[in-house]
């Protein structure tokens, strides 16, 4: 059956909101359990850690404009609660579950109820609950009902179009994740370049692998122990590892030709020919060879990629600006 | 027994499960034996489970109050109606009879207009009324179906007579509620349900969906919805999924070489039948309101051309407007040559000069209603009004003679409600739901039960604090 221009967007759409509030959840946990560890108040500072987190997610000027200071409480209200943020936890999964709403007879029954439970168990939520029964369980929370969701949508949805829109924003919003919580962390390789291999150097960079629940994962496929560029290169470029850009950017791929598939070429092929050329950049690439080069520019370089897909995308396919209708 | 279930007291009205108190009706020994084995806890446990599946399920209306729409729950009661077989047997002839009767009404007023030359329904009655549609003068809709749809509510009086006290014949909702209250009861006092004998009622989508497609095939038909921020935009998602056909904005739709289309990523596509939950006004801003942002520009003309089939018709209002429904007993004889099954509540149309009198001087024992409003808005209850608010209706019905009916008050029957913990009468009606494809008409077995749940209450539509019952017809 064909799917509705509409409904392919909100699907896309829908996929991007909940893997931003997983990301978000995750990004969360780790910064707030890190800045418990001794040590690493005393050299980085809280204030840092919250600040590079808002940085990471790229809102410092709409954090500025509703804060005066960055402190924890500000921020985890920030990216929890805070619905004049449209990426807060909580906001995220009210548009996601509208883009749900508006296309609740394409997602199996199973699928609506999960993102509906998700959404149920957070909307009621203030900063003042979430810390009183911990930030911990908040953000599990979160994880848990994304992931329950993906299981659902995956094992009971007909993999038609529409459940490869809903891949492809999933994929598109976790590989620009990745690209920002590798560059959030940018400044930690240069700064402790004479350090490398120190005791906080590991720690940090532990943190940025359990963010994206890779450390068990990197700690099987690296015998030698962690360094920046093994992290970097295994967050970036590792084929087996699901949240790496690579893997995101491959399955990205495979997902938009299948959601692409027999629609007239122009329509098709911006998108196809920059995700290929993403695939095969990002084929050959070695860490040192990304380092050496500048990380922080080949990750904006990707990031620009994923926005021109993105908006080709919506160009040809989405109902907003659709020019296949 | 369950101790509220033995001191059940309901008054002088008529209720539905119990002939005397402590003494259920034969054809719900059954139920009530099954009903008394439920302990507290029971219950308890049933209605959490409920409640749970209500908002995991997400089967909300939204409720319109000062500014904004809050999504609700429509409270579901554990307790059934049931209804015996042979009564429904009697019931689903009437809906029958009467939709066929609305339904050669509107065709005629539309077309040669017999009625009116017979002398027995007044012109201006049809050509006066809002929902008369110049537009459709000179059309038959394929297979001369207008309603394909319609939801007639019925209320008992005191004395067990069962009244029709309104026709929906344009966009009827609700019947979502049916489907998922059964869902629910099954799941929540499978024993219950099992040992009761009870009708199924799933096959109302299959039937739905050949109705719309009789009309118009064979390109795929659409459920059209005004989107989700409608009151009833959870029914119209459900209808479309239960039929296996796509849900459409306006939007989505455009009119190309005579047809409409619907815009999808492969491009443009042609649709068949459109199974449209968007008011008539509403629905083709070159034709109707020219504000509205739901319709599709154009629609009219292709539907008049032939080029898709709308369902329900445009122009149907013309035959549930609270001013024609007097007339309905009289359509039955002159279209189908047979006395009506179900009976008409007796109505004052106010712009009758005899009946304006009539109604002014007993205000305050008769329930006035707009002529043209739903959803329980405007209704004043004689019996339960104060003096300000009876001076205030006078006045309108003056001010306006055509834009009011009045009846007199039906003593609802009632029906044991968990209300607490506690089993309570409460006052229910039935809106039973009747699809015509042009040659037969099919009535789904049972309907909505709404109830009224504040003590005393009138009232059962959800806008105004109502709740819904899963109704059970016997095998």
């Amino acid at each position: 059956m064909a799917l509705l221009s509409r409904v392919a967007e909100s699907l896309f759409w829908l996929g991007r909101f909940v893997e931003r509030a997983e990301n978000t959840a995750r990004l969360l946990d780790v910064t707030y359990h890190g800045r418990l560890e001794p040590g690493t108040i005393d050299v980085a500072g809280a204030k840092n850690t919250w600040e590079a987190l808002i940085t990471t997610l790229g809102f410092n000027r709409l954090y500025a404009e509703l804060h005066a200071d960055v402190t924890e409480q500000g921020v985890i209200d920030f990216l929890t609660v805070d619905r004049r943020n449209p990426s807060s936890i909580v906001s995220a999964l009210t548009s996601a579950r509208e883009n749900a709403r508006g296309c609740r007879d394409q997602l199996s029954s199973e699928t609506w109820v999960a993102i509906n439970r998700l959404h149920h168990a957070t909307a009621g939520r203030n900063l003042h609950l979430i810390l009183a029964d911990g930030l911990y369980d908040f953000c599990d929370t979160i994880r848990q009902g994304a992931q329950t969701f993906h299981g659902t949508a995956e094992n009971t949805s007909l993999h038609d179009e529409g459940w490869y829109w809903l891949r492809t924003g999933v994929l598109i919003e976790r590989a620009d994740m990745v690209t920002r919580i590798v560059d959030s962390k940018y400044h930690l390789l240069m700064t402790s370049l004479e350090e490398v291999g120190g005791p906080l150097d590991r720690y940090q960079w532990g943190a940025v692998l359990r963010s994206v629940s890779g450390y068990e994962a990197f700690r099987r496929t690296h015998a030698s122990g962690i360094d920046a560029p093994a992290v970097v290169g295994f967050l970036l470029l590792d084929r087996k590892f699901p949240r790496s850009l690579r893997a995101c950017v491959d399955a990205l791929r495979d997902v938009l030709d299948q959601a692409t598939e027999g629609a007239e070429p122009r329509l098709r092929n911006p998108a196809m020919r920059e995700v290929t050329a993403l695939q095969n950049r990002l084929q050959f690439a070695t860490e040192e060879a990304i380092i050496g080069g500048g990380l922080h520019e080949s990750l904006a370089t990707t990031q620009a990629a994923l926005a021109t897909i993105s908006q080709a995308l919506s160009e040809a396919f989405f109902w907003a600006s659709s020019s296949a209708a | 027994m369950h101790r509220s279930l033995q001191s059940y007291e309901f008054g002088t009205g008529y209720d539905e499960i119990f002939e005397a108190p402590g003494v259920p009706r034969a054809h719900c020994r059954a139920v009530v034996e099954a009903l008394q084995t439920l302990t507290d806890a029971d219950l308890t446990e049933a209605r959490q489970r409920a409640d749970l599946a209500f908002v995991n399920l997400g089967i909300t209306f939204t409720v319109y109050s000062e500014s904004e729409g809050i999504e609700r729950i429509f409270p579901f009661d554990l307790v059934p109606r049931v209804i015996a077989q042979d009564e429904w047997r009697r019931v689903e002839q009437g809906l029958k009879q009467r939709i066929l009767a609305l339904n050669w009404f509107i065709q005629d007023v539309y077309n040669e207009g017999r009625i009116i030359s017979a002398g027995l329904v007044p012109a201006e009655a049809v050509y006066a009324s809002p929902n008369y549609r110049p537009e459709m003068r000179g059309f038959t809709p394929p297979n001369g179906a207008w309603v394909h749809i319609a939801g007639i509510d019925l209320v008992r009086d005191a004395d067990g007579t069962i009244y029709v006290l309104e026709d929906n014949a344009r966009t009827p909702s609700g019947v979502s509620y049916v489907l998922q209250n059964r869902l629910i009861s099954t799941r929540v006092l499978p024993r219950l349900f099992a040992q009761s004998g009870v009708v199924p009622v799933n096959d109302y989508a299959n039937r739905l969906h050949a109705a719309v497609r009789a009309c118009f095939g064979p390109d795929p038909a659409v459920v059209l919805t005004p989107g989700m921020y409608n009151s009833a935009y959870f029914e119209h998602s459900f209808l479309a999924k239960q039929m296996g056909v796509q849900l459409v904005e306006g939007r989505d739709l455009a009119v190309r070489g005579g047809r409409i289309v619907m815009r999808t990523t492969r491009g443009p596509i042609p649709v068949g039948a459109i199974y449209r939950r968007v008011d008539d006004e509403f629905l083709d801003p070159l034709n109707f309101n020219p504000d509205s942002a739901l319709g599709v520009p154009g629609l009219l003309d292709v539907y008049r051309a032939g080029g898709t089939c709308l369902v329900n018709a445009v122009g149907t209002g013309v035959a549930d407007d609270k001013s024609i429904y007097p007339y309905v007993p009289d359509m039955i004889r002159f279209y189908l040559g047979e006395e009506p099954i179900l009976a008409n509540v007796p109505t004052y149309r106010t712009a009758d000069p005899k009946d304006r009198e009539y109604v002014l001087a007993h205000i305050a024992d008769l329930v006035v209603k707009p002529a043209n409003a739903s959803g329980g808005y405007g209704v004043v209850i004689g019996p339960s009004s104060d003096e300000r608010t009876l001076a205030a209706t006078a006045r309108a019905i003056e001010n306006d003679p055509a834009g009011f009916v009045a009846q007199p008050l039906i003593r609802l029957s009632t029906c044991p409600t968990l209300i607490d913990g506690e089993y309570q009468p409460r006052r229910i009606d039935l809106r039973p739901f009747v699809l015509f494809d042009g040659r037969e008409p099919w009535v789904l077995p049972g309907g909505l039960t709404r109830v009224a749940l504040k003590e005393g209450s009138f009232i059962v539509n959800s806008s105004q604090g109502g709740g819904s019952k899963d109704t059970w017809v016997l095998s």
